[in-house]
């Protein structure tokens, strides 16, 4: 999965250094708009619903952030 | 008589309303509808009244103050664009609202869908036309009057046509643009984008 979910990140933001980055938010590898693009790719990829609700900087900071968010909605 | 302009940088991600008056009605056009309760404060002030509301595109960030619209008066007439612009608001995902706390769908009851090359008569000497220009959403649409032209998101001076984001579409929004840019050119429009660039006469 994780190797998976860089390749879509890496889709969305095909300059960006993911493996690299700390923080995604805070170093401004993804933004708002990139977060939308990337709960479509993985709602599509793994065939499940993100509610708005899960849609904070937590989630969406780090690869681990986003693999327990896809875990948690996988169940 | 001259059509004049308002901007509203909205709270929500510095999108952009505009009123359209001219000061001999009391009639005023929108084109989006953000901070409402400001557009509302605008027209007690000046003594004015909604004739109707263009949508640019149905994205959340350009139409949230409908809900409060049309829950204080249902009969809004509401303009937007005939490709998917009803679907698209009706939709959580093409609307945006899914990707927030609280996602939800508008049905206006009173609109007109309009397609390229539509001309509208908003004033007594001045009409508005709609130029679809699909690309940053399937509904956007781009309205030219007098010498303005309202973009919403499919141009904003210096900054890349948005295409990520859900119905986006790269070729389509490349066309519009060049369209667009051409319209501009050819008659020397001044730009009035649906994301804060540069204060025209911004209230507050």
């Amino acid at each position: 999965m994780k190797e998976r979910i860089f390749e879509i990140l890496s889709d969305i933001r095909p300059e960006s250094n993911f493996v690299n980055s700390e923080n995604y938010i805070k170093e401004g590898l993804l933004d708002s708009l990139d977060i939308v693009a990337l709960v479509e790719s993985l709602e599509e990829e793994y065939d499940i619903d993100i509610p708005g609700t899960e849609i904070s900087q937590k989630n969406f900071s780090t690869i681990e952030g986003i693999i327990e968010l896809v875990k948690k909605y996988k169940q | 008589m001259k059509i004049k302009v308002i901007q509203i940088v909205n709270s929500k991600q510095s999108s952009c309303s505009y009123i359209l008056y001219e000061d001999s009605s009391v009639d005023v056009w929108l084109i989006d509808c953000g901070d409402y309760n400001r557009i509302k404060e605008w027209l007690a002030e000046n003594k004015k009244r909604i004739a109707g509301v263009f949508l640019t595109h149905s994205h959340w960030d350009h139409m949230y103050g409908l809900r409060v619209l049309l829950e204080e008066e249902p009969e809004t007439l509401i303009l937007l664009s005939s490709n998917d612009g009803l679907n698209c608001l009706a939709d959580m995902r093409l609307n945006l609202t899914k990707f927030t706390p609280e996602p939800y769908i508008i049905k206006p009851t009173n609109c007109i869908e309009l397609s390229d090359g539509d001309r509208i008569q908003i004033f007594k000497d001045a009409d508005l036309t709609a130029f679809t220009t699909a690309g940053h959403s399937p509904d956007s649409i781009t309205f030219k009057t007098g010498n303005y032209i309202f973009t919403g998101d499919a141009y904003i001076p210096s900054l890349e046509v948005v295409t990520k984001l859900p119905g986006g579409d790269k070729k389509k929004a490349s066309e519009s643009l060049n369209r667009i840019m051409e319209m501009i050119g050819v008659y020397g429009l001044e730009v009035m984008p649906g994301h804060y660039v540069k204060v025209i006469n911004t209230i507050y």
